[in-house]
């Protein structure tokens, strides 16, 4: 169970990320997390370091992230976000009215992202988590080309999806 | 490129904003919830397996005609195979492909969706021919017997297989409803995948942020 409480440890926040993408409302993004942790626990002694642990990580995630979606046919587009909604963001500024501003913007992000097409989606949430295109190549099984075009058609989609509201927060 | 940078940076910024790290301590709460889970299915499998091989078997001690009898062994070897394969298939489920790379699991996924289907379509002709096998024996018994709906070997030999076939077709046409579902996302997702690579067409694919289904 260590090496597991380590991946959790690490990577349970990106995680968390990761299933609030896939699983829009609220009650199936715990559902989600814990599938994750239940299909990494499973395919953890597998491993056997042909990739780097955390292409490794986010490949079940991402597997079991599709899988659940397929299962749950949640068609739908996410809901928007009420306004300070965001509970289960870390508490680490002192400023509340800061706080819940990150917030919103985490939502509107990850909401922006969940529409993205299916390939597109998931390059940009590892790009965001901080990957490597060889890594979301690894990840996606293409190339590091097809990992860029994604990234490049995807900043353009956020971009519109998202444009609005940045235009607004332009001083 | 500048601009590009801020984006993503800007991006990464409001995306680690947020998530906190899900909570561990359910996992073995969970991990047990669905070692019973699986157990309770297999449990099922394997009643509805017994209770139909129990009928053909019954059958089959009292039917002397030669024909007759080769053929309800046919069914019961295919059925008592059937149920073999299924559980040995139940103990491969998809550890392996949770780490492959997003195209091979769709692949995988593609491929152990066909294999459910078949299953089932293999599952609907198990029953024909356990029911073709079967309603002659159940008239010419009740024809001879004469016994009431609720004795013993009625039950035994009429009731409980006819409610074992039943329940097989109602749970291969939910395993069917819900396997065509998964393999119409996974070609959903084939489809934009095909869209995302750089030798397609110039202006397909590209920002659409349409919701898509996966």
């Amino acid at each position: 169970m260590d090496r597991f409480e380590r991946v959790v440890r690490e990577y349970g926040a990106a995680l968390a990320r990761l299933a609030a993408v896939y699983a829009p409302e609220r009650g199936d993004r715990d559902d989600l997390s814990q599938e994750i942790l239940l299909a990494i626990w499973r395919a953890l002694p597998r491993f056997r370091g042909e990739s780097s642990e955390r292409t490794f990580v986010f490949r079940v995630a991402h597997n079991r992230g599709i899988t659940y979606r397929s299962r749950r046919r949640r068609d739908a587009p996410p809901p928007p976000e009420k306004e300070g909604s965001a509970r289960e963001v870390p508490d680490t500024s002192p400023d509340p009215a800061a706080q819940l501003e990150r917030a919103r913007r985490h939502e509107r992000l990850v909401a922006a992202v969940s529409r993205l097409p299916g390939p597109q989606r998931l390059a940009v949430l590892l790009h965001l988590e901080g990957l490597s295109h060889r890594e979301i190549a690894a990840v996606q099984g293409v190339t590091e080309e097809n990992v860029a075009v994604r990234l490049t058609r995807a900043r353009k989609a956020l971009r519109r999806l998202l444009g609005q509201e940045y235009r607004e927060m332009e001083p | 490129m500048s601009e590009r940078r801020d984006d993503w940076e800007r991006w990464q910024e409001d995306w680690r904003g947020g998530g906190a790290a899900p909570d561990a301590r359910q996992l073995p709460l969970r991990l047990g919830r669905e070692r019973r889970r699986l157990l309770l299915a297999a449990a099922a499998e394997a009643a509805l397996a017994l209770a139909a091989c129990g009928g053909i078997v019954a059958a089959l001690v009292h039917t002397p005609r030669g024909f007759d009898r080769r053929w309800g062994i046919a069914v019961l070897v295919m059925l008592a195979g059937s149920w073999a394969i299924a559980a040995w298939q139940r103990r491969r489920v998809d550890g392996r492909s949770l780490a492959a790379a997003t195209e091979s699991f769709a692949a995988l996924a593609r491929r152990r969706c066909r294999r459910q289907l078949r299953a089932v379509r293999l599952a609907w002709l198990l029953a024909a021919l356990e029911l073709a096998f079967l309603v002659p024996w159940w008239i010419d018994g009740y024809r001879v017997h004469g016994l009431g709906a609720g004795s013993a070997l009625t039950w035994f030999a009429w009731w409980v297989p006819a409610a074992a076939i039943l329940g097989l077709l109602a749970g291969t046409l939910g395993v069917r409803r819900r396997v065509r579902a998964e393999l119409d996302q996974l070609d959903h997702l084939e489809r934009l995948d095909r869209l995302d690579r750089p030798e397609a067409a110039p202006g397909t694919g590209r920002d659409t942020p349409d919701p898509d289904r996966l």
